[in-house]
């Protein structure tokens, strides 16, 4: 028992094994951990002994307030100050030096977390069996509150992670922690909320769907957001020369998927296309900040990721817009703008086919009694009647909203295209949202200085231009393109031309290299030069 | 022999700054390389590019064989790096930190307990395994972080500064260690200000300054490179102008100039030429009782090549 005890002492990751040391001997967890059992036991007397019938709902919810303090605020917090001591204490360095993956030292402080969420979840255990004790409370939808509890934590722990590997700069790191805080104050508070809601509606019954809905979007998307900033994490500990974008993009994919796949089961479900194309609208905002990190990466594939590109020709092309660098990246802002506008547009179709608006089947009018029923061709002329109400019901949207994507991601890619200093490209990635908010306010200022409001069609308010996504996209949502904003519209259709017609050459350049790379890979290995080692 | 670590060319730019130009040398197993030069060369960049911790705008770097560019991770296996600045886990005990690296190192089960046991031997760690690290002093960090840099066996050691800020016993027992480990073959890169130290347990040197290799072999031959002429220190009982005199006339001797109660002289040629001078002296009848070769040590060679010019 103690050799087999030895051996899986061995193999546990030996980040997960220092971390939960630490964490179990630092002063935040003993205090946050002290406090909030502290605060439970004294909660639940007074409610015990200030009613003679103590609700079970309530004393739930009590103790679930106490417990979210370790789950949501310490335990990330935690994770947070872990891995940026990895620099402050200048021990990263030797970490990364170590034989570790950086993988396995971001699982390790997750599975810390993860250990910490435990023994919280265990010390509140006997509260919760208590309040169930009690009656009025619904004993599944407690388990899977609980359950979600111990996803949330650990997802919230690794965003935290991410975040705090973001710099090396102590005082930046500081401004970050304030942020932190502040975020995970709110998550606190709003999973509290959340769940006194649910627990005090008695969620978990047959009539209750959307509830169940809404909470694994929530672990939908607690696990994306989570596992973005995982990688984030392992991407700031991985060596320069190593694939440093791939597993980035890979998630970035995964969450569009995620966002596909909700987006076909809230149709399935009587969803009407409004909700389709908010998804895609959504999905499409939600791509943008990782593809402008994607499209601002240093040109050149690295001579160890050139040594990996597929050598079979299609195999490269398919993986091109996942490879790193800034022209692969514009890539995989095309592949994924042409899988949202095709997801939902076969989606839409969909919708289309559910409802009855758009129908293959004759329609049939029945005349006067003893005659025969008048047959009248279809209404609608298969696909492209469905493609023709799309497009007068969301398509414009997306299609805008793509364009305005264009626009965001042109010019401050353009503005690096030459560059290798990494501060110019964190400065280009946050003139991404420089240009959102100017691009809204500048002629907001200038129409407004010029003549006041305006009378131009489409153009009545100094707020409403070309480059305000809000207003453009709240005209578009109901109108085919040229109904109500035309002015709007084709300025918006000429700047996202010239933009995509400046960011292909790049695209292109980036998918030349990359057959380059697969081309170099096959000749060296026609004559005979093994393939590398790992 | 081929060379454990071999420096090709790197250079590391920080904007349009360039910190580290050109810079080649290599380090046979089995050798102590000093690598010095004044704050700001270059010296610090260059051995983080060595040990992969950053990356070279061009050139390359091999340890053992392997590219740090091609394949980081195995070139990290064969290399030990000792920063320096040390690092250190809070609430840890020495066993613990040591424990934890040789778990991250990926050593196992008794291979882990041998390599433990041997190098908290080797730095006689063995009494302080379970001190907390914040109780100990600076020398005894400097074995403990020595001890941590040892535990994977690399073949490749750098150590960055391992001396400063150790006192006069401390710095002699990290210069046993640093020789006992070049003696087991390793091949040692060390930076250090204190040129005494080095010039006692490094094979060779390399001078860096403002970025760009300035010298690069042993001692010795950067000293013939800087002064091909030999100097020599003769005294004299009481006989200061007939020594002066004489040695003015011999032929080939250059630049008699007075040092601590004698004269220094240069000698065009080898060592012949300076034995035949010390006979002409004799001859004359000049009681000579002091005629030594004057020593050159690496402060010389350091100052001789340097500026004190940062970049």
């Amino acid at each position: 028992m103690s050799a087999f005890l030895t051996r899986i002492g061995d193999r546990l990751n030996p980040v997960l094994v220092k971390e939960v040391r630490q964490a179990l001997n630092g002063r935040l967890f003993r205090i946050g951990y002290g406090l909030s059992l502290l605060a439970a036991l004294c909660i639940a007397m007074v409610m015990v002994m200030s009613s003679e019938q103590p609700d079970g709902a309530q004393l739930s919810v009590a103790m679930f307030g106490c417990m979210g303090v370790s789950l949501f605020a310490f335990i990330p917090f935690w994770s947070f100050l872990s891995m940026g001591g990895e620099w402050d204490e200048n021990t990263h360095d030797l970490l990364v030096l170590s034989n570790l993956s950086p993988r396995r030292i971001v699982l390790g402080k997750l599975g810390a977390a993860l250990v910490q969420s435990l023994v919280s979840f265990l010390a509140f255990l006997p509260f919760f069996v208590f309040a169930f004790l009690l009656r009025g409370v619904n004993l599944p939808t407690l388990l899977m509150l609980l359950g979600a509890a111990l996803v949330v934590s650990p997802c919230a722990a690794l965003v935290a992670i991410g975040i705090s590997s973001l710099t090396t700069n102590r005082f930046l790191r500081v401004l970050l922690m304030v942020g932190v805080i502040a975020g995970l104050i709110v998550l606190a508070i709003g999973a509290v909320t959340f769940v006194g809601y649910l627990l005090f509606t008695g969620f978990f019954t047959p009539a209750a769907s959307e509830q169940l809905l809404v909470l694994a979007v929530i672990l939908t998307v607690a696990l994306v957001v989570g596992g973005f900033f995982g990688e984030v994490a392992c991407v700031r500990l991985a060596h320069a020369e190593e694939n440093r974008s791939t597993g980035l993009r890979v998630l970035a994919l995964a969450g569009l998927a995620g966002m596909v796949a909700w987006t076909a089961y809230g149709v399935s479900q009587g969803a009407d296309l409004d909700f389709v194309s908010g998804m895609a609208i959504a999905a499409q905002w939600l791509l943008l900040l990782p593809c402008a990190h994607f499209a601002i990466e240093t040109e050149p594939l690295g001579r160890r990721v050139a040594r990996q590109v597929p050598r079979n020709r299609l195999l490269a092309l398919l993986a091109t817009p996942l490879l790193p660098g800034g022209g692969r990246g514009l890539l995989f802002w095309f592949a994924c703008e042409a899988l949202v506008l095709g997801g939902a547009t076969l989606v839409a179709t969909q919708v289309h086919g559910a409802t009855g608006a758009w129908s293959r089947a004759p329609i049939m009018i029945t005349g006067p009694a003893g005659t025969a029923p008048t047959v009248l061709a279809p209404p609608t002329i298969g696909l492209s009647g469905a493609l023709d109400a799309w497009w007068n019901d969301g398509l414009w949207s997306v299609l805008a909203t793509g364009l305005f994507c264009a626009f965001y991601l042109a010019v401050p890619t353009l503005i690096v295209r030459r560059t290798t200093s990494p501060m110019r490209r964190l400065r280009a990635r946050l003139s991404v949202l420089l240009l959102f908010a100017g691009g809204i306010a500048l002629p907001a200022l200038v129409l407004f200085l010029q003549s006041g409001p305006r009378h131009l069609p489409g153009w009545s308010d100094p707020w409403e231009h070309a480059f305000n996504p809000f207003w453009l996209l709240d005209e578009a949502w109901n109108d085919a393109p040229f109904d109500v904003a035309p002015l709007g519209t084709f300025t918006l259709l000429v700047v996202a031309t010239i933009a995509l017609l400046l960011l292909l050459p790049r695209a292109r350049r980036g998918l030349a290299e990359v057959a380059a790379a697969s081309a170099e890979r096959r000749a060296r290995e026609r004559k005979g030069d093994a393939p590398p080692a790992s | 022999m081929s060379a454990a670590l071999e420096v090709e060319g790197i250079t590391r730019r920080f904007g349009d700054h360039v910190a580290v130009r050109d810079v080649a040398f290599t380090v046979e197993p089995g050798r102590i390389v000093g690598f010095i030069g004044p704050n700001g060369a270059g010296k610090t960049t260059t051995m983080r590019v060595c040990s992969t911790l950053d990356l070279p705008d061009a050139g390359d770097v091999r340890i053992a064989g392997e590219s740090i560019l091609d394949e980081p991770r195995l070139a990290r296996q064969r290399l030990g790096f000792m920063p320096d600045s040390y690092g250190a886990y809070a609430a840890t005990s020495v066993s613990e930190y040591l424990d934890f690296f040789a778990r991250a190192y990926g050593l196992r089960g008794e291979r882990r307990r041998e390599a433990l046991r041997h190098v908290t031997e080797f730095t006689s760690l063995d009494e302080l395994l379970d001190k907390p690290m914040a109780a100990l002093s600076k020398g005894m960090k400097q074995r403990l972080c020595l001890a941590k840099t040892l535990l994977h066996d690399p073949s490749v050691l750098i150590l960055d500064e391992p001396a400063a800020g150790l006192d006069p016993r401390a710095r002699v027992e990290l210069r046993e260690l640093v020789k006992a480990l070049a003696q087991q073959g390793k091949a040692i890169l060390i930076s250090s200000h204190i040129l005494t130290e080095l010039s006692e347990m490094c094979d060779g040197v390399v001078v860096i300054e403002r970025g760009k290799v300035l010298a690069n072999g042993s001692v010795d031959s950067i000293t013939r490179q800087l002064k091909p002429h030999v100097q020599t220190y003769v005294r004299a009982l009481g006989q200061d102008g007939a020594l002066e005199r004489t040695l003015k006339e011999q032929p080939g001797v250059d630049s008699v100039r007075p040092h601590k109660g004698g004269f220094v002289f240069t000698a065009d040629g080898d060592e012949t030429a300076v034995a035949r001078v010390l006979a002409a002296l004799v001859a004359a009848g000049v009681a000579v009782v002091e005629f030594a070769p004057e020593s050159v040590n690496l402060e010389d060679v350091f100052l001789e090549l340097t500026r004190g010019k940062v970049q």
